[in-house]
């Protein structure tokens, strides 16, 4: 697996992918950063966290979908953003599932309020799911080719 | 023979590098996106937003239309702004804006009936307006029969 990495199109795939993830998750992050207010509102509408925490939420999310965004450009950090983004993506599937379960009527809040309409759950969590499978095979990618330049350290 | 234990002790020590260096990235991005939470607070203060009425003092827009049907007779507030109103409402509404209180609390009191179940929208699930008027109404009428309609106006018409 490690040599079937060599190949130019994988290298040219990963570079798409990490394209297209870092484009959404900063496109959320910075969106979500620069209207705190709508934020808040539509996770406060999930019902699940108020005060506090929900304080951490609206300010702590988005920056660090931001700083995982950069993060995957950066070869020291890019295992570290690969693997965040996935927590990210499998707690925003929870979220949804959740609130999925509740039957609760409410926007997504994905990008801050900016174009969401209201939660079409079996659309939001199949977006979820694709870019989950996204961010695993950049992370698997990615993972292989630092084992790999560390074993040809090692050498 | 070795145990499972030593199994993974293998697993981990052949996968060293990749783990190192995947702790040490997210904690660095971790506190990084930690600094970037306080600035972006420093600058723009936290303020709790104001739901659309609690748990008890809500109702739903599949709720709203079969009370509806079943003969139940609702009024309707709509606290979005005038224009807005007058651009569709829901059918026998009344406009009632903080924008112009008392104009429009003249309008509702022409033709509600204290038994009258009271429903209030606004925009969607982002507004903060038929929280306020129906908190306010309770207030002035006091009457606990004031509901907030979930997801407001835009629920209403996707439903």
């Amino acid at each position: 697996m490690a040599k079937s990495i060599n190949g130019g199109s994988w290298e040219w795939s990963a570079i798409l992918l990490r394209l297209a993830l870092s484009l959404v998750f900063g496109y959320a992050g910075l969106v979500k950063m620069m209207n705190p207010a709508d934020f808040a509102m539509d996770v406060a509408s999930h019902r699940l966290f108020s005060g506090f925490w929900l304080a951490m939420v609206v300010y702590y999310v988005p920056a660090l979908e931001l700083v995982c965004a950069v993060g995957l450009w950066w070869r020291t950090l890019r295992l570290g953003a690969g693997a965040l983004i996935n927590l990210l993506l499998v707690a925003f599937a929870l979220l949804l599932g959740i609130a999925w379960a509740r039957g609760l009527d409410i926007r997504c809040g994905c990008f801050g309020g900016q174009g969401d309409e209201q939660l079409h759950y079996m659309w939001l969590l199949l977006r979820d799911f694709v870019l989950l499978g996204v961010a695993s095979c950049l992370l698997r990618y990615d993972w292989l080719a630092i084992g790999r330049s560390a074993s040809r350290g090692a050498r | 023979m070795p145990g499972p234990s030593y199994g993974l002790c293998k697993l981990l020590t052949g996968y060293m590098a990749e783990l190192r260096q995947l702790i040490r990235g997210a904690l660095c991005l971790l506190l990084v996106a930690g600094l970037l939470a306080g600035f972006s607070g420093w600058l723009q203060p936290w303020s709790e937003p104001v739901l659309a009425g609690e748990p008890g003092e809500r109702l739903g827009v599949a709720e709203a239309r079969a009370r509806v049907a079943a003969g139940e007779s609702i009024l309707w507030v709509d606290a979005r702004p005038e224009a807005a109103f007058l651009r569709g409402h829901v059918p026998g509404a009344v406009w009632l804006s903080e924008d112009d209180w008392s104009r429009g609390l003249m309008g509702l009191l022409e033709i509600w009936e204290p038994d009258q179940v009271i429903v209030v929208y606004c925009d969607g699930v982002a507004c903060a307006a038929s929280g306020q008027v129906a908190a306010r109404l309770r207030d002035e009428l006091g009457v606990d029969t004031v509901l907030v309609l979930e997801g407001g106006w835009e629920a209403w018409q996707n439903q």
